[in-house]
């Protein structure tokens, strides 16, 4: 009889997730620390508070809900200055995401601007850079895989090898250490502080750069990459680095934390 | 699908992460490093640029000026402004910024408004800007010094193209970058780093 009770009750917990779809499930993230990619050269691992993050990327029913919602973000009448001209342009109208089947795929030509206001509606917020990367260094049963050079090596496959086929739905890959969904292979996504400074991001290598880097980056000096093995690490930060705040992409997306 | 295009940033990354760079101990530390800016700095450190297609103006925010007032953004349209985001502890290069704007003030006509923008809202209250604008003695008339919540703070960040990060409790990693905005908000051009204030002063004197 225990035995019973206890099934029904996982199965209870379990019922909600998969009956509503649209509100997603938050997982609560523990706090912790970890060795971000770009620390602070003789700085401790940074600290991480316990958040709650979305179990799965943002899909573009939900968006498709807030634009509704929320019509100055309709793509016909977003400004430029929140988001460029690639904003929601594959939608088949500023209303509408198209195809049913498309609904639960992840949400992407969006914008920081446009993540932040859709997690700010829903009374959220973007996560940090450290929160996500927290995070994305779990491996399925690893709490922190960055190390882990089969887990990395796999992970730059991920990155690297085109996915045949359309996008997945947001949510159906399998859940990392945390319980955390999609972190990896889906879209990339937007964090809060992507116009944070990592290193020199101008390795374009005009004359005098060196200086140049030198005023642009006052006191960068003392940041420096930790872990130089971390390839999958370097690609999101370069994702980053290459964003400005209206900037779409047809593989950006994004997730809230609270 | 998520693939190719990061692949060509991979290489320039890696060598930026090796590629440490000097300490910062101010632009004039290095003679060697000055010299490079004199000859060749200048044209590749600013970019003059078709007026962007939106006003900085239309970013919902907002700011405290050094009297404590509350001040949209749009109170300052219709002048061209010179824009920069510093703060009051910053030793190393923000009086460096500072400084230069002072001189495209006297270089230029009286048709110029100067902003400073605060990183750091939380030690720069508007008493701290008021006496960061008299220690600097700067023009009330023609200066304005706004500070803002984190989340304002670093929305025009991202719009005008400024990187920054806390990297110890006292400094604040940033890019010096000045911008112009005309009358009515849009960005016309950027001066990225130091080296090109005589260019930026012909380019503010073009009318």
């Amino acid at each position: 009889m225990p035995r019973l009770t206890l099934i029904l009750l996982t199965l209870a917990a379990l019922l909600p997730i998969q009956a509503a779809a649209q509100q997603v499930r938050m997982v609560t993230i523990p706090a912790g620390s970890f060795e971000p990619l770009y620390g602070v050269v003789g700085e401790p691992p940074v600290k991480v508070s316990a958040f709650r993050l979305d179990e799965r990327p943002v899909t573009r029913g939900e968006y498709q809900q807030f634009v509704l919602d929320n019509p100055k973000w309709q793509r016909d009448s977003v400004s430029r200055i929140f988001a460029d001209a690639g904003y929601l342009r594959s939608w088949k109208s500023a209303q509408s995401a198209g195809d049913d089947a498309t609904l639960r795929q992840p949400v992407t030509q969006v914008s920081w601007f446009a993540a932040r206001a859709y997690c700010e509606a829903e009374g959220k917020r973007l996560p940090t850079t450290e929160e996500w990367e927290y995070v994305g260094a779990a491996s399925e049963t690893l709490r922190d895989a960055s190390r882990d050079s089969a887990s990395v090596r796999e992970l730059l496959k991920v990155y690297t090898v085109g996915r045949k086929g359309h996008m997945p739905d947001a949510g159906s890959g399998a859940r990392n250490y945390y319980g955390v969904r999609d972190m990896h292979g889906l879209v990339w996504e937007h964090v809060e502080n992507f116009n944070s400074i990592i290193a020199s991001d101008d390795s374009r290598g005009t004359a005098g750069s060196a200086e140049r880097d030198h005023q642009l980056w006052c006191a960068s000096a003392a940041i420096g990459a930790t872990n130089t093995e971390n390839y999958p690490a370097f690609l999101r930060y370069a994702v980053r680095a290459s964003l400005s705040g209206s900037t779409t992409t047809g593989m950006l997306g994004f997730r809230c934390a609270a | 699908m998520l693939r190719r295009r990061p692949q060509n940033t991979v290489a320039p990354l890696a060598l930026a992460a090796i590629v440490l760079l000097a300490a910062c101990g101010g632009p004039t530390g290095s003679s060697e490093q000055g010299a490079i800016t004199a000859d060749s700095g200048a044209s590749a450190q600013v970019a003059r640029q078709a007026p962007s297609d939106f006003s900085v103006y239309e970013l919902e925010s907002s700011w405290h000026d050094a009297n404590d007032a509350e001040f949209p953004l749009s109170k300052l349209a219709g002048r061209r402004q010179v824009l920069a985001m510093v703060y009051t502890t910053c030793t190393a290069t923000c009086p460096i910024t500072v400084a230069q704007m002072k001189r495209m003030e006297e270089a230029t006509g009286s048709d110029l408004g100067f902003v400073l923008v605060s990183l750091d809202p939380q030690r720069d209250d508007a008493e701290r800007l008021a006496q960061y604008a008299g220690d600097m003695k700067l023009d009330e008339s023609r200066w304005t010094l706004l500070t803002g919540p984190d989340d304002d703070v670093r929305a025009l960040a991202a719009v005008l193209g400024i990187r920054y990060r806390q990297v110890t409790p006292d400094d604040i990693a940033h890019s010096n970058i000045l911008t112009v905005l005309d009358e009515e908000g849009r960005i016309t051009y950027q001066q990225m780093g130091f080296g090109g204030i005589e260019e930026t002063i012909a380019y503010l004197n073009e009318r």
